[in-house]
């Protein structure tokens, strides 16, 4: 046998190798990511994005609290109507000429106005207001309710972080300034807990905890989450 | 040949004035709460001469189906569903699941999901209560909700912070809200799904492109939709393909009544979960967890 002709076959059989080898780390990577497929067979990729709500509008940078009227609003929430008429929202093409501006008859003429630099320092301004604390909303009454043009927005479980639980902040957003004092303090959520937890029951809530933090179990948006919580009692 | 900016920035809201003046003068697609089906049909060539044809009849199919989906009291469909993921790698995954909808309005709605990963959901509004559970799991969480689906829908996806694709499409208000959100929309082309004839529109909203393909006559259903979200990263798609629709169901209490399995437990839902009295923030945690 020509040793020339043990060269295809080797050629061929390094590059099956090297892609085996390849596969087997982009497989890695991908583990290597945020998880969260269901079964056991899952290469741990990601189930969730914007495109799994299934909804006709999208929000990429929707403050994690709907509630927070101080928060800049992406563009879409101009599809907001201004009150809870449930009128369609307004947009750029219904918008008449001049907008919503009041007629120019009501307005206060340009005299009477504080002049720019009238306005107080920010020092001197009255604080901002609270960020509104989280109360899970009531039913909505028969007949009406707010029904704004994005409300079919659908935020990921990571982003169900931000939420005030009971009256206390534990969002990692509302904690950024405790993330500078201290990094101890778990805010994200997850399909499973990181080890094998003690489980203890106190008026009727269960607890699960892992090392020193506590956790429920709650049902997100796509299913049971597991939420850390300040220690019970 | 490349036009200049500006003509297609004109032509485009030239475009966009002529939408919005069909869909403004048209009452069930111009804001008119009370439309829904019993709003008349008008004469949308009237309405908006200036719009082309192929448009005027995209904008016409689109209402039509609108106004017909919420005029319906009751209705059953299934749809399988798929959804893009873009992964931290940059690859795209394709998710799926197969729904089965059971609607009974003014203020029932049953909707069953198997998710390609084989796990089950149910979401059920009885009118007094929204109970959302997985099987497997073994766990359910329930909210009082008395009121209408429109209503439910809301509450359940804004203020739950649940999952329900396409639950615009099961509003009663559908014809009211879509004048909000379409800016463009356009005649594709008449095809068929298995046969069955269907007009194929595409439009854009503020945020989303859209395309349905909704069949032709007289009763005008979705048999496929696709959403592209042209702002995310990756400008993910999903689409459904829709089937077995029955507008005429024979319906029973047994269909609403929830009865939990053997050894199923109640959790909240996570926007709810409260926290127990005198409870101080975490002295220390094991850091974030990623699954």
């Amino acid at each position: 046998m020509k040793p020339g002709l043990l060269t295809g076959p080797c050629v061929a059989c390094l590059v099956a190798m090297l892609s085996l080898a390849l596969l087997t780390i982009d497989d890695a990577s991908a583990r290597g990511g945020r998880g969260g497929g269901g079964g056991g067979r899952g290469g741990g990729f990601s189930r969730q994005g914007p495109a799994s709500s299934g909804n006709f509008s999208h929000s990429s940078a929707r403050p994690s609290n709907s509630r927070d009227a101080a928060a800049p609003r992406p563009s879409q929430d101009i599809q907001r109507p201004a009150t809870p008429t449930g009128r369609p929202p307004p947009s750029e093409i219904t918008h008449p000429p001049g907008g919503n501006r009041p007629p120019d008859g009501t307005r206060p003429p340009e005299g009477t106005r504080p002049p720019e630099g009238s306005r107080p320092p920010p020092g001197d301004r009255p604080p901002p207001p609270p960020p509104p604390v989280y109360i899970p909303p009531p039913p909505p009454p028969y007949g009406g309710y707010y029904y704004g043009g994005g409300w079919d927005y659908y935020d990921n479980d990571e982003l169900i972080v931000g939420m005030v639980i009971g009256g206390a902040v534990v969002g990692a957003a509302a904690s950024a300034e405790e993330e500078t004092t201290t990094t101890t303090t778990t805010t994200t959520t997850s399909a499973a807990l990181p080890c094998d937890p003690t489980v203890t029951t106190l008026d009727g809530v269960t607890y699960y905890k892992c090392g020193s933090q506590y956790y429920v179990e709650a049902y997100g948006g796509s299913g049971p989450i597991y939420m850390p919580v300040p220690p019970p009692g | 040949m490349k036009l200049p900016r500006t003509f297609l920035l004109a032509a485009s809201l030239t475009c966009s004035l002529m939408i919005a003046a069909l869909l403004l003068t048209t009452p069930a697609l111009g804001g008119d709460e009370k439309g829904g089906a019993a709003a008349a049909t008008p004469d949308v060539t009237a309405a908006a001469p200036a719009m082309t044809e192929s448009q005027r009849e995209a904008a016409a199919l689109l209402k039509g189906m609108a106004e017909y989906l919420a005029g319906l009291r009751s209705f059953t469909c299934a749809f399988r569903a798929g959804y893009d993921v873009l992964q931290p790698t940059g690859q795209k995954i394709e998710f799926g699941e197969t729904r089965h909808v059971t609607m009974d309005r003014p203020n029932r709605l049953r909707v069953e999901e198997i998710s390609s990963d084989g796990t089950r959901d149910l979401a059920l509004f009885d009118g007094r209560n929204m109970t959302v559970m997985k099987a497997d799991a073994g766990v359910f969480a329930q909210a009082p909700q008395p009121g209408t689906v429109d209503d439910a829908l809301v509450y359940f996806v804004r203020d739950l912070k649940m999952r329900m694709p396409l639950a615009l499409l099961l509003t009663t208000r559908l014809p009211g809200e879509l004048p909000g959100r379409v800016r463009t929309i356009d005649y594709v082309e008449s095809t068929d799904i298995d046969g069955v004839p269907v007009g194929h529109v595409a439009g854009r909203t503020e945020n989303v492109d859209f395309q349905f393909w909704i069949t032709e006559g007289k009763h005008p259903l979705p048999l496929r939709v696709v959403i592209t979200y042209v702002h995310a990263a990756g400008q993910p798609q999903y689409w459904a393909n829709f089937s077995d629709w029955n507008t005429s169901p024979q319906l029973t209490q047994a269909t609403f009544k929830f009865t939990p399995p053997k050894g199923a437990r109640q959790i909240a839902f996570a926007v709810q979960v409260p926290r127990p009295a005198g409870a101080q923030p975490p002295a220390a945690a094991n850091g974030e967890i990623k699954p």
